[in-house]
């Protein structure tokens, strides 16, 4: 037990952003209004004891709703859900968030700042349960490769070889790629599954996808290198 | 059933992504927050696994996004701008 048991408590005072703005402890002076937590003090607090604990956990948990009601609503599959069950979705994502953050609370290193640490279990957890609500009772079919579209390039040349590399890419995807790679890259790329509902769908994991992701492009390049083409004008990045 | 599209052009280039030097999810997770916080605060850039690894995966992107517009807000740089100085590094 801490020595501040028997301290007459008035529920701490939070503000949205995590700031403590009036706090009773006697070990601390008062911290003025709108100041932040100091990291220090989060850790401090968080692997105490007794009702320092708890008290530190709930404002842990507030700053998790804060991170998780913000990535609610800046997602489009959210969009479609009730006022109602987008806060139910951002308490429950805050709920596993807090758990998740205080199992790892050893690897926080003062690197950046706790706030901005704990934001990213919010906004993982947020989107995680958000995207598994859109997709509840959605089939997820794994298909092969599609027909190359015609490309619109700006001059014949352009269009020609456009036309080319995705044809190309078409017989690689076919050819230098196993089965699953290609399932894999399909239902991310082209049907544009997200990769950790699919992960789920698949009994496997966000990591291990995007492993099987990873080879099946350099298997791909290597294709259409060994295919003539130019990897190095190739285009290197996209988003997705 | 998924809507469905063609490999046209965009397509192509999602295949043709390259994704080395390798990192995980899980990596990124790992060092997302000292990276975003990094960039809005001092400008600083964007360690190469982990800028190819927000390129190449798109929910990692999308979180990262998120992550750059909350603490930009902290820092007083608003959602946009923060949106934008990610964006740019990538």
């Amino acid at each position: 037990m801490d020595g501040c048991t028997n301290v007459t408590r008035r529920p701490p005072d939070v503000t949205m952003t995590g700031e403590l703005v009036g706090e009773d402890r006697p070990s601390r002076p008062l911290r003025p209004v709108g100041a932040p937590i100091p990291d220090v003090e989060w850790i401090e607090r968080l692997t105490a004891s007794g009702s320092v604990r708890v008290e530190a956990v709930a404002q842990l948990h507030d700053l998790m709703l804060r991170a998780t009601r913000f990535q609610v609503s800046k997602m489009p599959e959210a969009s479609m859900l009730g006022a109602a069950r987008r806060d139910e979705i951002a308490h429950s994502a805050a709920d596993e968030a807090t758990v998740s953050a205080l199992a790892r609370l050893d690897s926080f290193e003062g690197r950046s700042r706790f706030t901005t640490w704990a934001y990213k279990f919010g906004i993982l957890r947020a989107g995680v349960e958000v995207r598994r609500y859109a997709w509840r009772g959605r089939d997820i079919e794994l298909h092969d490769v599609p027909e190359p579209a015609t490309s619109s390039g700006s001059s014949p040349e352009s269009q020609v070889e456009g036309n080319d590399l995705a044809a190309a890419v078409r017989r690689g995807l076919g050819q230098a790629l196993t089965e699953h790679q290609r399932h894999v890259a399909v239902a991310l790329l082209i049907d544009e599954i997200p990769i950790d509902i699919l992960a789920e769908r698949m009994g496997t994991t966000r990591n291990a996808l995007y492993k099987t992701l990873h080879d099946a492009r350099k298997r791909l390049r290597s294709y259409l290198e060994s295919e003539g083409f130019p990897v190095d004008t190739l285009p290197k990045s996209a988003i997705r | 059933m998924n809507a469905r599209s063609t490999l046209d052009a965009g397509t192509v280039e999602k295949f043709l992504t390259v994704s080395d030097p390798w990192l995980s999810c899980e990596g990124c997770f790992e060092h997302i927050d000292v990276a975003v916080e990094s960039l809005l605060a001092t400008g600083s850039t964007i360690d190469e696994p982990l800028r190819v690894h927000l390129v190449s995966c798109a929910v990692c992107h999308e979180e990262a996004q998120r992550l750059a517009e909350l603490v930009g807000i902290d820092l007083g740089l608003g959602e946009s701008e923060s949106r934008r100085r990610l964006e740019d590094a990538l």
